[in-house]
């Protein structure tokens, strides 16, 4: 209904963005995990978008995550022979969480939100805005 | 908070609104009665009653998400994101700011109405 479409959407990013930031505080708390429950050193881990594109109207209703996926590029070999994961030439696969890369998605994200929540607030100012008609 | 029309004279229908009880998580639900008995001559949309009451029952309904919403961040349910709590909460806002101002200028117009001369 009217401007509140842009609540939703804006709610539906401020969503995705948190999820984005867990996954990069889950990447960076594991940038030394060399091993996981399911095998090996940990991957990478990065999320999906989607846009939601809603049937009525055919106009665009947000975003929404549709998982995470791994990063298959190997991590670097680290030579630590007496590491309990090392391989019989002493070297350690270790994850491929890049510092650097993390630190600016981090900032990508909370620009992203901020943006999100100054297009909300902009909503809210023009619905108040529009009950000054006729006054 | 109830609202009764039966004691409004003249109206078609009735309608019962079901406040929400804040430790329950019901959404709010009312029910229309004698909406099929509409004479065909009356249209609703010009029915200031009605148009109050609807405008009410929404910004009610919205009003009471929107604390519920609150109280539950507040007990520590993690799941609920602020940024959900705060949409939520200018939503309402924003709906109680236009039914009263749609209000304000319903009663004007009724009283301009009511001020004519025969």
């Amino acid at each position: 209904m009217g401007l509140y479409n842009v609540f939703d959407i804006g709610a539906s990013a401020l969503t995705a963005n948190r999820f984005w930031l867990e996954t990069i505080a889950n990447n960076m708390a594991n940038a030394s995990a060399t091993r996981t429950p399911e095998g090996g050193p940990y991957k990478r881990k990065m999320p999906t978008f989607q846009s939601v594109l809603d049937e009525m109207t055919g106009m665009g209703g947000g975003v929404h995550v549709t998982g995470t996926n791994q990063d298959q590029t190997p991590g670097p070999l680290i030579y630590k022979p007496g590491h309990p994961d090392a391989d019989p030439n002493g070297f350690v696969r270790m994850p491929n969480v890049n510092v650097v890369t993390e630190m600016v998605d981090m900032i990508t994200v909370s620009r992203s939100y901020d943006a999100n929540v100054t297009i909300i607030n902009a909503a809210k100012n023009m619905h108040q805005k529009s009950l000054e008609i006729g006054r | 908070m109830l609202i009764n029309q039966s004691i409004l004279n003249g109206l078609p229908g009735r309608m019962r609104v079901d406040g929400m009880d804040l430790q329950s998580q019901m959404p709010l639900s009312f029910e229309m009665q004698g909406a099929a008995e509409l004479p065909q001559q009356q249209n609703p949309g010009t029915n200031f009653a009605d148009l109050l009451a609807d405008a009410v029952n929404k910004v009610e309904g919205d009003h009471h998400k929107a604390l519920n919403l609150g109280f539950e961040f507040a007990a520590g349910n993690t799941t609920i994101d602020p940024h959900q709590v705060m949409t939520a909460v200018a939503k309402a806002e924003t709906e109680l700011h236009l039914t009263s101002a749609v209000t304000t200028r319903v009663a004007q117009g009724y009283q301009t109405l009511m001020n004519m001369q025969i």
